[in-house]
């Protein structure tokens, strides 16, 4: 009996993996496949990746593994050392289904990913990734007031995210990272929600968000808390076609390119 | 009269509290209270960080159980400021007050700066009439009465009757014993 030779998903990452690129790079639909498929992630060229590229990057995974439930996950790692590295710490640790191709010894404290991106499967799960932000910010020595907005972040956008995309398949992805001389820290949670993505104009729905135009909400209350420690926070999001960007009372909304579900960035500055 | 408070200790659920869930949780202990200890107080020492969803909770199964036992106090206690701001964010989206307990000091969260000015004075007078409070503070009655009624939904105030009163029905308020509560808080 001859075995059939059945040829990867094979998923060629670009040179920039960040925001939207990174979204639709990832999370764009696929042809339905075998069972047994293979997703090969190629991310050699890969030179720049950010905290929206390890939430994408975990939600392709979980999606392949549940659709493909005998395949697995092969993931090449960019080839720049440095980057590799970063890339990772991001993603570590990977389920069992995942091989890499290259092995990169991790720095023993995070360097980039504060929280490895992390799927939120339940309340719990979300509290402790909250409680492991905090300490790490700490070992990172991350001031108080910032490895505090750090965890409320988490929680706030994970809360938010668990609340609006009940119905989907896979789990919201949180991670955060820090980076840069000013030590720029970013938390993202991904989730693959249609409430807002799919809407006739996600743009709209975005503009009405609570506290956008006064009011409270939790995403204003994250600004005020930036503001009255002195640090300097700002808010993206992308959902469908929809883009937010919010730093105070300072809000815009625009049209861009489709990305699929929601993904919320918290940028907290020094 | 010594008064033992029952001390619900947030900490042991972490520093970092968030969630709906959880904040369900915590809104079961709330709940689940011993009805006869004289105060219940929500410790927040050691909490760096909540939720808006958690608190959002807690607030809400505080606000009942002052409903349901206006005999006792209710407090919360040693909420640093990140976490007392974002409680009086909750707090105003809900327009309800709670109290908070500090180094012997009570202050009304999501309360005009009147009630903290009437509980001072209330607190100078610990067992009172509303006519004492009212003379005290060159308030006429239903203006006092207002303010006390937001205090007694905050926790902070109970009233029982007065059985020294000679005709008909008297009612004597009371503030927290705040030495004591604070001393079991050590």
């Amino acid at each position: 009996m001859s075995m059939e030779y059945k040829p990867p998903e094979l998923l060629s990452l670009p040179e920039t993996l960040r925001r939207e690129i990174a979204l639709d790079a990832l999370l764009r639909a696929i042809p339905p496949a075998a069972a047994d498929t293979e997703l090969v992630m190629a991310a050699g060229p890969v030179r720049n990746v950010d905290v929206v590229a390890g939430t994408a990057i975990r939600l392709r995974i979980a999606r392949h593994l549940r659709e493909h439930p005998m395949g697995m996950v092969t993931i090449i790692p960019p080839l720049k050392g440095s980057v590799a590295v970063r890339f990772l710490e991001l993603l570590s640790p990977l389920p069992s289904d995942v091989i890499v191709t290259a092995e990169h010894e991790l720095p023993d404290r995070p360097r980039f990913a504060l929280l490895p991106a992390t799927p939120i499967v339940d309340a719990e799960v979300a509290r402790i990734a909250a409680e492991f932000a905090l300490e790490v910010c700490e070992a990172a020595r991350i001031s108080e007031e910032r490895s505090s907005l750090v965890a409320l972040a988490v929680m706030e956008l994970v809360d938010n995210a668990l609340t609006h995309a009940e119905d989907v398949d896979d789990a919201p992805v949180v991670a955060a990272t820090v980076s840069g001389r000013e030590r720029l820290i970013e938390v993202a949670v991904t989730d693959l929600g249609r409430g807002i993505s799919e809407a006739e104009s996600p743009r709209r729905l975005l503009s009405a968000i609570p506290g956008v135009k006064g009011g409270n909400g939790f995403l204003p209350e994250l600004l005020r808390l930036g503001t009255k420690h002195g640090l300097k926070v700002s808010i993206e999001i992308l959902a469908g076609t929809g883009r937010l960007r919010w730093a105070w009372s300072a809000h815009t909304t625009e049209h861009r390119r489709y990305v699929p579900g929601t993904t919320v960035i918290v940028r907290i500055n020094p | 009269m010594s008064v033992t408070p029952q001390i619900i200790q947030l900490r042991r659920h972490g520093r970092a509290l968030g969630t709906r869930e959880l904040g369900a949780e915590v809104a079961n202990e709330i709940r689940g209270a011993d009805p006869t200890a004289p105060a219940l107080i929500l410790d927040f020492a050691g909490v760096q960080v909540a939720s808006s969803p958690f608190l959002d909770e807690v607030a809400c199964a505080m606000r009942a159980a002052i409903v349901d036992q206006p005999d006792r106090f209710m407090l919360l206690a040693n909420p640093n400021g990140d976490v007392a701001d974002t409680m009086e964010l909750v707090l105003d989206r809900r327009d309800i007050s709670l109290t908070i307990l500090e180094r012997k000091t009570l202050r009304v969260l999501g309360g005009r700066r009147h009630l903290d000015e009437t509980l001072a004075a209330a607190r100078e007078l610990g067992t009172f009439t509303a006519p004492e409070l009212a003379e005290r503070l060159k308030l006429k009655l239903p203006n006092l009465h207002q303010r006390l009624t937001r205090l007694e939904a905050a926790g902070v105030l109970t009233r029982s009757d007065d059985p020294s009163a000679r005709r008909g029905r008297r009612l004597l308020f009371a503030t927290p014993p705040v030495d004591q509560l604070d001393a079991a808080l050590c």
